[in-house]
């Protein structure tokens, strides 16, 4: 009875609820109880962190996956007296949350084994390495968040440690993160979308990694060749932009530097009108580029609209002859320079009214004829307005010969002009307006007027009878053998050529005494002068009041 | 106490010791069924671990219990202040629903993991239950009175000659059957000469082969006309004879068998006591108060 109880009592002369795990075996037997117990506290977990040290600062600096437990006591998770193969730690990688921890796994982070990260090799933290026994075991302390704590800087410390303000846990490449406004060199433009490679091809003294610090960017000769070859002598930004070499800045390049300074519309133009735009060729020589071989004549660029109708002239038909940079409308054209000269009031006509547009199929390109093969008889361009009426005349009829460029009106034709015509203006008729005796007329199916009779008109064809017929034409020979076109007052009549000659007194009379108007109302032209009566008694009364005995007639 | 109500008293008794034992079952199965390893991590360890509050409050009422049950036993048994109250009997079902129920709620308090030097009390606590059901078995077969005094021989053979009379007056056995029912009760050989094993096996063969033997004689009977309804009454007075024969024939050897389980109950119920306030002791000390 004795050994039944002592057996047992010596077997297993422990207070223990049973065997501990064999993590803690060596702290086994009746007198380690107190190495994790407190009297009167259970499990105080000082006498865990006692052994734990790395905890110990962990802990309460709230790092790490323990720092992160608020609080909870080492007991709650970690059992004992459960037997040697029971496991203290129950750990599952694949439920995990790493993010628990303060590290989140994301990218191909997530997708790696424990000890890929967690391994002797990548424990920075000096109080692990202290540890042999941790550090030859599993441990998951002792890892920093840097991440060249397991990868290599492959930029060899030319840029922050903190990888991660460029990169991202997918991958390396590209380095998404990265601005490149952080760095001393803005990229703007076409610079953003330029590879890094082509910008960073140089490489650390080792031949393999590439240099992202150092490089020379001060100006854009850093990387660009100078196309212009310095004759422009200024920086590049003075003219161009990261926004293309095209894209030049307003009024930043001087034009007048090339050998084609921009004048007049010239100026106004988009670079790309003249130099094409990358892509699109012009036809010229390299499409985008800015050097033009050809460009010494304007018809190097612009088309010849006149269809080389001027290429017969000494200057070859040469644009800057009638044109100036300021457009080609209105041209310096002199006419004066030309075989019709503009004077008077052609100068004033539009182009165009001499000048029509061609005929000829042009594509729908405006073309004027200035080479007018007829321009020496004002009929080239003007209808005569006298309907050939003055055709019979040996200039056939030239304008030229009444009218001058000022206007038809007035015309040169003057009175002297038309002393010389069949009739003569003489007298009063100088002063009498052409129209009323060339008056608005139909002449050959035209509104005119009528300038050329066929025969002379004569005086009645302008002037009323005012005899009323008592002098017949074929008679006495017309008006004009009694009056001159001074005045109708102004007599050629030789009363003496009639059947009365007017002798003695009767010269002084006066013609009215003897010839009286006829009638009321009449005319002062209305007195018979033939058959006057010619008798003394026709006009004399015997009458003795001391008068010559005239009868008043009536 | 009246029969009724100790009849209840024993149901109620019974019907705390059966809730007492299969509620924690029903409450705790998944978490005692868990493998050790992974029992800190079931939901329910926290409660039902030794120092949980439910596994805490098993070990404590538990160990009251049996304290409780031994020192009122005992003290009703040895102290003379006690010994005219209430029968012994009462006390022993006491004792004994006591120290029934008080291991097994110390089994739940164990979650069924025994280890360290509590465990010694533990298993001196199970040979003191299991030594106790044995003893009980001894117990009954050494004959006492209402006062718990043991009868002598010879107040045990007036009853049985007053059993044989019934069964032969009331019952109109014969001779010859009477001697049958008895040969079922005689040892094989002189009781004086039997070992402390022999009288024990006869002992339980006997109480496993009596009532075939019993339906034996009884087949006999029916054959001769006996109604079932008078040998039912008869078997119970043949059983109670048979039962009185075997004791008289056997009381000494009983009485030093008795005396012998003592030697065995005795000694683990004070290691199992000792250590267990050893163990209470250290579980204080080590700051594992229940709710306190």
């Amino acid at each position: 009875m004795v050994l039944l109880i002592a057996v047992p009592s010596v077997a297993v002369c422990q207070i223990s609820p049973g065997e501990l795990s064999s993590a803690h075996a060596s702290l086994e037997g009746i007198g380690n109880c107190t190495s994790c117990h407190a009297l009167g506290k259970t499990i105080d977990d000082n006498r865990c962190l006692g052994c734990h040290v790395e905890l110990r600062t962990r802990i309460p600096a709230g790092t790490g996956f323990h720092g992160r437990l608020n609080g909870k006591q080492c007991v709650e998770c970690h059992k004992e007296h459960f037997g040697r193969s029971f496991s203290l730690v129950r750990f599952n990688p694949n439920t995990f949350d790493h993010a628990s921890i303060g590290y989140r796994l994301e990218g191909k982070h997530a997708a790696l084994e424990c000890d890929k990260c967690h391994s002797p090799g990548h424990v920075a933290a000096q109080d692990v390495q202290r540890n042999t026994k941790l550090m030859a075991g599993k441990t998951y302390l002792g890892l920093s968040q840097e991440c060249r704590t397991c990868h290599e800087d492959r930029h060899r410390g030319q840029l922050s440690a903190q990888c991660q303000q460029c990169h991202v846990p997918d991958g390396w490449k590209p380095a998404v993160r990265f601005v490149h406004e952080a760095a001393k060199f803005r990229l703007t433009g076409k610079h953003v979308t330029v590879e890094c490679a082509r910008c960073h091809n140089r490489f650390l003294p080792d031949g393999k990694t590439v240099r992202y610090v150092g490089l020379e960017f001060s100006a854009c000769s850093s990387c660009h060749t100078d196309p212009h070859k310095g004759k422009f002598q200024k920086s590049c930004e003075s003219c161009h932009s990261t926004r293309g070499w095209v894209e030049i800045a307003a009024g930043a390049f001087n034009h007048s530097t090339t050998r084609f300074p921009l004048r007049g519309r010239h100026a106004s133009l988009k670079c790309e009108q003249c130099h094409g735009t990358p892509g699109r060729s012009t036809g010229r020589p390299a499409a985008g580029s800015f050097a033009i071989e050809k460009f010494q004549r304007c018809a190097d660029c612009h088309k010849d609209t006149h269809r080389g109708e001027f290429s017969g002239r000494a200057d070859g038909g040469a644009c800057e002859s009638c044109h100036t940079e300021n457009g080609f409308s209105p041209s310096t054209f002199a006419h004066s320079s030309a075989k019709f000269a503009l004077q008077g009031k052609h100068q004033q006509v539009p182009c165009a009214k001499c000048h029509p547009v061609s005929t000829a199929a042009t594509n729908g390109v405006v073309v004027r004829e200035f080479r007018v093969k007829r321009f020496q008889r004002c009929a080239d361009c003007h209808e005569d307005g006298h309907a050939g009426q003055f055709a019979y005349r040996a200039d056939g009829g030239e304008c030229a010969g009444c009218h001058y460029v000022d206007g038809y009106l007035p015309a040169t034709y003057t009175p002297d002009d038309h002393r010389k015509a069949r009739f003569t203006l003489t007298g009063s008729h100088v002063a009498v307006p052409c129209a009323e005796c060339h008056p608005a007329n139909t002449v050959r199916a035209r509104s005119t007027r009528r300038f050329v009779w066929s025969e002379l008109p004569k005086c009645e064809a302008c002037h009323r009878d005012v005899h009323g017929g008592q002098f017949p034409a074929a008679k006495y020979g017309g008006c004009a053998s009694c009056h001159t076109s001074e005045a109708w007052n102004r007599l050629l009549f030789a009363h003496d050529k009639t059947s009365f000659p007017l002798t003695g007194k009767h010269a002084g009379v006066e013609c009215v005494r003897c010839h009286p108007a006829q009638g009321a109302g009449s005319a002062a032209g209305a007195r018979r002068f033939v058959g006057t009566p010619t008798k003394c008694s026709d006009c004399h009364t015997a009458s003795s009041q001391g008068s010559n005995g005239l009868r008043r007639n009536q | 106490m009246k029969n009724s109500v100790h009849t209840a008293y024993v149901v109620l008794l019974v019907a705390v010791g059966v809730l007492g034992t299969v509620l924690p079952v029903l409450r705790g199965c998944s978490y005692y069924s868990t493998p050790l390893e992974e029992r800190s991590f079931h939901p329910l360890y926290e409660s039902l671990k030794p120092t949980g509050i439910v596994g805490h409050g098993y070990g404590i009422i538990g160990s009251l219990m049996i304290l409780i049950g031994v020192g009122l036993y005992s003290s009703r048994k040895r102290l003379r202040v006690f010994a005219a109250v209430g029968k012994m009997k009462y006390y022993l079902e006491f004792h004994i629903f006591l120290c029934l129920l008080g291991p097994i709620l110390i089994v739940y308090h164990t979650t069924f993991k025994i280890g360290g030097l509590v465990a010694v009390s533990f298993w001196s606590m199970t040979a003191v239950v299991f030594s106790g059901l044995i003893g009980r078995y001894f117990y009954v077969q050494i004959p006492k009175g209402i006062q718990g005094n043991e009868l002598s021989v010879g107040e045990l053979t007036a009853e049985n000659k007053k059993l044989a009379e019934a069964m032969t007056t009331r019952f109109r056995l014969d001779a010859d059957i009477l001697r049958r029912i008895d040969a079922i009760a005689s040892p094989p050989k002189d009781p004086v000469k039997m070992s402390m094993i022999e009288t024990i096996n006869f002992f339980l063969m006997n109480d496993l082969t009596r009532r075939a033997r019993l339906r034996t004689v009884f087949r006999r009977l029916e054959q001769q006309g006996y109604h079932r309804h008078a040998l039912g009454a008869l078997r119970a007075t043949a059983t109670r004879r048979i039962v009185l024969t075997r004791r008289i024939a056997l009381l000494q050897q009983f009485r030093q068998i008795f005396h012998y389980w003592h030697v065995v109950h005795l000694p683990f119920s004070i290691i199992m006591v000792a250590i267990l306030l050893i163990h209470v002791a250290v579980a204080i000390a080590f700051g594992y108060t229940w709710v306190w």
